[in-house]
């Protein structure tokens, strides 16, 4: 009966524009973190947030888009490449992160520098290892194209094109991102079950992994030193660099699992190009910096036959119906 | 006839006017549309002097053995108070104070008639708050230059030129002065006294250069260093003794 009121409750805003499915999630989803009432999802706002994020008119040479570090085919992020790369052929200091479940994210960037969504992109369009460009000249550019123009007024009502419509548009197309169609969420909904080695699998990953990367979401968001060695060519100290604080060094933010097997290469620095690697590391004790977490100091003691479950849980964590998804790929003029 | 006509016309338009009059009185006294006219202006000082600020080139102002070739900052949050009652809150609740722009020094505030003030507070910075509400038109557009962009958060002040004091490359000193965290918070209220209608912010910015320590040569990051710089920079405003 709750069920019944809630959902004619939801019918009722969603008439008024004001949720959406993307506001409340899957039902096995806890509430969003963002507040769709500062930005509430419009279809012309988040087909123009779209366009956005495949035109590379957002970096200084007009080569590189967000897409091109973020590719729908790879959970929007940038398979092969350990380290992002941008305009004149830059090389970046991290791999590029995986986009989904965004309204879940309380902070973003390996490091959690930015602290909301709607201004995250700012940082890529800003950053001269990324597209190098400045928001003022982005804007300019926007200005003197029929077809933002005619965008924005979709959207806004309003053919003047500012940064606060450019960037709210950027983030409802992120928003959209929501991944939660993988073999696992259909097992949370009893529409599909297990096999007794993915059951293994889950049972393992909920014993050692689920503390850090929990679910439904696969991370909780937080920053831990998961005692990776330095890349001294590198030196990339993380949170810390954010922070100031000591504790901090070395942290990086726990990244969500889901889509796996489609955003390797693995770790903040894309070192590991296999998941077994990753496995490797995580169950062996040797090579780690002194800063370590302490739950992961001495390593998870797993037998090769549980590696081989615990991966095979892992993969039920790819969403193959998001990476297909052509509402999310590049858009038909 | 035509004189009758005068008369009556004379009268009508009599009539008119005073229920003209009658009507707005009480518009202003129900509704207090009536204003009295405050003007806001923010000059910088050099121990308590009002700089002349240079606008044909890029320094802005030479103080001692210092130049200046940028000096802005976000005055916010202003409030009117009465001792220690708030009196009034106005429309518009940021401004950018560039220096080298002299119209974004000053403004007018319309205060209802009848409001009695004596004291405004204001912060010097974007509040945390402010920074939960995503991207903004006007002062707080990003396009301004005073929003970081590697992360988030506005710089509440960019004070950048030159000084003998400095051992950087070509003697420059930058402090881009922000973060909005709890444990380096940048952020600070200023509180003066109002005397009549005119409120004339002096920002003394050859105190400020005077106690500066400028082995500390650049700011560009949240942090102790910025927390330090903005209590330093937020103990020399006052009220311009004119």
């Amino acid at each position: 009966m709750s069920r019944v009121v809630a959902i004619v409750f939801w019918i009722g805003l969603s008439a008024f524009g004001y949720l959406s499915m993307y506001d409340i999630g899957p039902q096995h989803f806890p509430k969003p973190l963002y507040d769709f009432s500062k930005n509430p999802l419009e279809e012309n706002k988040i087909s123009l947030g779209k366009n956005l994020f495949y035109d590379p008119i957002l970096s200084i040479d007009n080569t590189v888009s967000c897409a091109s570090c973020h590719s729908p085919y790879n959970a929007f992020a940038h398979t092969d490449h350990a380290l992002s790369h941008g305009v004149y052929d830059s090389i970046g200091l991290r791999n590029a992160p995986a986009l989904f479940n965004l309204a879940w994210q309380s902070s973003y960037m390996w490091d959690g520098a930015i602290t909301d969504l709607d201004m995250q992109a700012l940082a890529p369009i800003h950053h001269p290892k990324e597209m190098g460009e400045s928001i003022n000249h982005v804007i300019q550019k926007l200005q003197q194209s029929h077809k933002y123009k005619s965008l924005f007024y979709k959207a806004y009502g309003d053919s003047t094109i500012s940064s606060k419509h450019m960037l709210k548009a950027l983030a409802q197309f992120q928003l959209t991102l929501v991944s939660a169609n993988a073999k696992y969420d259909r097992v949370m909904q009893q529409k599909d079950s297990f096999t007794i080695q993915e059951k293994n699998g889950y049972e393992l990953f909920l014993q050692h992994c689920n503390a850090c990367h929990t679910a439904p979401l696969f991370t909780n968001g937080a920053f831990v030193n998961n005692g990776l060695a330095i890349d001294t060519s590198l030196n990339d100290v993380g949170r810390y660099g954010i922070s100031g604080q000591d504790v901090d060094k070395q942290k990086f933010k726990i990244p969500s699992l889901r889509n796996l097997g489609f955003t390797y290469p693995y770790m903040h620095d894309g070192r590991y190009k296999r998941l077994r690697e990753v496995i490797q590391f995580y169950t062996s004790s040797s090579d780690k910096n002194i800063n370590i977490d302490p739950r992961l100091k001495s390593g998870v003691n797993l037998s090769s036959k549980e590696k081989v479950d615990l991966i095979s849980f892992l993969i039920t964590l790819n969403d193959t119906s998001f990476v297909k998804n052509i509402v999310h790929q590049y858009p038909n003029e | 006839m035509l004189g009758i006509d005068l008369i009556s016309y004379h009268t009508n338009w009599s009539i008119l006017k005073m229920i003209y009059s009658h009507l707005m009185f009480m518009c202003y006294a129900s509704f207090g549309i009536a204003q009295q006219d405050v003007m806001v202006k923010v000059d910088a000082l050099h121990f308590g002097k009002i700089v002349n600020i240079n606008h044909d080139n890029d320094t802005l102002m030479k103080l001692g053995d210092c130049t200046v070739t940028t000096l802005k900052m976000y005055i916010t949050k202003v409030k009117f108070y009465h001792d220690d009652a708030i009196v009034h809150v106005p429309v518009v609740d940021a401004h950018l104070i560039d220096f080298s722009e002299p119209s974004s020094c000053q403004w007018h505030e319309a205060i209802p008639h009848g409001i009695v003030f004596n004291k405004v507070k204001f912060n010097v910075g974007v509040d945390s708050l402010t920074h939960t509400l995503g991207p903004m038109d006007g002062a707080l557009d990003p396009i301004n230059g005073m929003y970081w962009t590697w992360q988030s958060g506005y710089i509440n002040v960019k004070i950048e030129g030159t000084s003998s004091r400095s051992h950087a490359k070509g003697n420059a000193f930058q402090y881009h002065l922000g973060g909005y965290h709890t444990l380096h918070n940048t952020l600070r209220e200023i509180t003066l006294p109002v005397y009549g209608n005119k409120l004339h912010v002096g920002f003394d910015i050859g105190q400020f250069f005077e106690n500066v320590d400028f082995d500390v040569n650049h700011i560009m990051s949240p942090g102790r260093k910025a927390a330090q710089f903005s209590t330093l920079l937020a103990s020399y405003f006052s009220i311009v003794q004119e």
